[in-house]
């Protein structure tokens, strides 16, 4: 009897400790999510209760009651594209127009700064007055971090380019850092229409602030709150809203009003789908 | 439906299989040094197109066999302790298990989707392979040649890392932001450790971004107490207790580093950062950037000479060697190579340098005492992947 008791003990406690051990991660996903605006957030407990382990269960809850937020499908690991380093292109078009130099940015991808440097050399190359319209009307947003460090092509250093604010009253800012050193600081024109989105109208924001950019278009789409990518499972990624966006001095709630209005349709970017 | 051109290649694995493995060069030389255990000499290349090994001994820099495995082979690794060449074929989601004694295929064994990565463990008598696309990760026993676990719970599976112990493997995940630690013995995770900041980002709609890198692998530290993970998103690189299975602390290493590789007298971390063409240079020891010195476009891996003096970094977007001066701490010249580069392996004996050259079907070869391109072998396979040697510092990515 003592030995069966011991030997209960001994596996109750195994038991216990790998479960105490294993990665809670449906806990995770709440931490983070609960960092973000989580009004709508479901409570841990219930999450646990209807859902166990699972985490895609979890997060697809998640999802069912906050509005902003989706799961992402992840696209099949692929050899050519990760470790072949092949990339989406950030510039669809870089060409001279009439003595100005037209940059389409239609992506944040991984080399943004890289292909936004290498489009706005010939400019420096040329002399004379230097002047860029830089086609944002397709841009539909994307990694935020890529976008500053597009931006800081055009600006330098900003200590508090972006303002984040989550639903309760905290804020944070977000800089363009010391080593995003300008490469232009001509003429700057930026077009926008409703296909700007997102990162996109927050770089459009960021660059009439502290580049001096002339907005022309139309109004923009007006999605001003970014997202937290979650990794939930081998297959998904959880987006989850994380906090308004907005430039000191300037909000897109409502979308990004041009200082010259001229009409713009979303067909102008056949080619939208970044 | 699969090609013409990728049914030849079925059937020339499937009847290499069938066969065993053979060696296909005319000089009859053997995949293995007398003694039967594996050659120190000897340099293993899988070509991924030709679904099979290279076998080159680099006290001649001659191509003396080539051993037929399964389809699109990725990695492959020697356990002189096994005896046993083992290849992982992505395609056919098996790993080849080749008698070195023998030459003959002891075993393939069908895992997961897609095996890529694989280490062994320091007794060289368990293999612990990632199966991608699966999201798990197989354990594999040598003496059996059977798989004794499969693991789920990972994202994307990368490069796995054993500790000293053999008791814990570091699975980097390449689709997620942690690192998940597996207890061997129990054959589970029992731990995850976060590494950066979760991805911001702003999209309008759905929009997929296939862009995301996590995780390419935890590179050990010469005495292998310290696991290095560098985060390509966030650019935050952790520094990880291996005995323990502890996070340390994190550091920033710049933009979208590739991961690290530790130069052989255990002074550096050599960190390629894709987003600036840069290369950080980490001291090992304090773990702070001491450097950041010239790269070049897509940067895959880093080998260095036996001293650790010099580093040659591998750029495949420019098909050329930057080799950085870890002395002076400045960049020491460029090798331009013929074919777009893979991976490399630095000779324990000779100190020449091996790299796999996918798109000419030849490695090239590098004299790392001066720094020049000596030669490069020819017909090694088609699209050679890696490099791999017996007791060097080898790597996949």
């Amino acid at each position: 009897m003592r030995i069966w008791l011991a030997l209960l003990t001994i596996a109750t406690s195994l038991v216990a400790g790998q479960a105490l051990a294993l990665p809670d991660r449906i806990g995770r996903i709440w931490q983070l999510a609960q960092q973000g605006m989580a009004e709508n957030l479901p409570p841990l407990e219930e999450l646990k209760n209807r859902c166990g382990a699972d985490a895609v269960c979890a997060a697809q809850r998640i999802v069912d009651v906050e509005p902003r937020a989706w799961l992402q499908r992840v696209p099949a690991p692929d050899t050519n594209r990760i470790r072949l380093q092949k990339r989406t292109a950030s510039i669809s078009r870089a060409e001279w127009r009439g003595g100005r130099r037209y940059i389409r940015l239609s992506y944040f991808g991984r080399m943004v700064q890289t292909e936004l440097r290498e489009a706005l050399l010939p400019v420096a190359v040329k002399g004379g007055v230097p002047e860029v319209v830089l086609d944002l009307r397709c841009n539909s947003g994307g990694d935020v971090e890529r976008m500053l460090s597009a931006a800081g092509l055009f600006t330098g250093p900003i200590e508090q380019a972006l303002i984040l604010k989550t639903a309760g009253s905290a804020s944070r800012s977000l800089p363009i850092t010391a080593d995003h050193s300008p490469v232009f600081s001509g003429r700057l024109t930026v077009r926008i229409g409703p296909g700007t989105a997102s990162s996109g109208e927050a770089l459009a924001a960021v660059l009439k602030k502290f580049a001096n950019a002339r907005l022309i278009g139309s109004r923009t789409r007006g999605k001003s709150y970014s997202q937290q990518v979650i990794p939930v499972s081998q297959r998904w990624h959880l987006l989850y809203p994380q906090a308004n966006l907005r430039v000191p001095g300037v909000d897109w709630e409502n979308g990004l009003v041009p200082d010259v209005p001229r009409g713009e349709t979303e067909s102008a970017c056949p080619d939208n789908g970044a | 439906m699969p090609s013409g051109f990728q049914q030849v290649q079925r059937s020339c694995a499937a009847i290499g299989m069938a066969l065993g493995a053979l060696i296909l060069a005319g000089s009859g030389a053997q995949a293995h040094s007398p003694d039967g255990a594996a050659n120190s000499d000897y340099l293993y290349v899988p070509n991924r197109a030709s679904a099979d090994v290279t076998i080159i001994d680099t006290s001649k820099d001659q191509v003396i066999g080539r051993v037929g495995v399964g389809n699109v082979p990725h990695q492959v690794t020697v356990s002189a302790a096994a005896g046993a060449l083992i290849a992982s074929n992505t395609e056919d989601n098996s790993l080849s298990i080749v008698d070195l004694e023998t030459q003959q295929t002891a075993a393939t064994l069908i895992l997961d989707t897609e095996p890529e990565h694989m280490e062994l463990s320091p007794d060289g008598m368990t293999l612990a392979v990632g199966n991608i696309a699966a999201g798990t990760v197989s354990l594999i026993d040598l003496q059996k040649n059977v798989e004794t676990a499969r693991i789920d719970g990972f994202f994307q599976p990368h490069n796995l890392t054993w500790n000293n112990a053999g008791s814990l493997v570091f699975a980097a995940n390449l689709g997620a932001n942690h690192i998940s630690v597996v207890d061997t013995a129990k054959a589970r995770i029992i731990r995850e450790i976060p590494v950066g900041d979760p991805q911001m980002v702003a999209y309008r709609g759905s929009e997929a971004d296939a862009d995301f890198q996590g995780l390419i692998n935890v590179t050990r530290s010469i005495d292998g107490k310290l696991g290095f993970a560098a985060h390509g998103e966030s650019g935050q690189m952790a520094v990880i207790d291996l005995d323990r299975g502890e996070l340390l602390r994190n550091l920033s290493v710049g933009a979208r580093p590739w991961r690290a590789f530790a130069t052989p007298d255990g002074k550096f971390m050599v960190v390629p950062r894709n987003g600036d063409k840069t290369v950080a240079i980490v001291d090992a020891v304090t773990q702070q950037t001491v450097a950041t010195l010239p790269g070049a476009a897509d940067m895959t891996g880093v080998n260095t000479d036996p001293s650790g003096r010099f580093a040659y970094v591998i750029s495949r977007g420019d098909r050329k060697l930057v080799v950085l001066d870890l002395v002076q701490m400045r960049a020491h010249g460029e090798i331009a190579l013929g074919g777009s580069p893979e991976t490399g392996v630095t000779a324990p004996g000779s100190g020449k340098l091996y790299v796999a050259l996918s798109s000419s079907n030849q490695v090239a070869v590098i004299d790392t005492a001066t720094a020049t391109l000596t030669g490069t072998i020819e017909r090694v396979g088609e699209e050679p992947w890696g490099a791999y040697m017996v007791g060097a510092a080898n790597y996949c990515h």
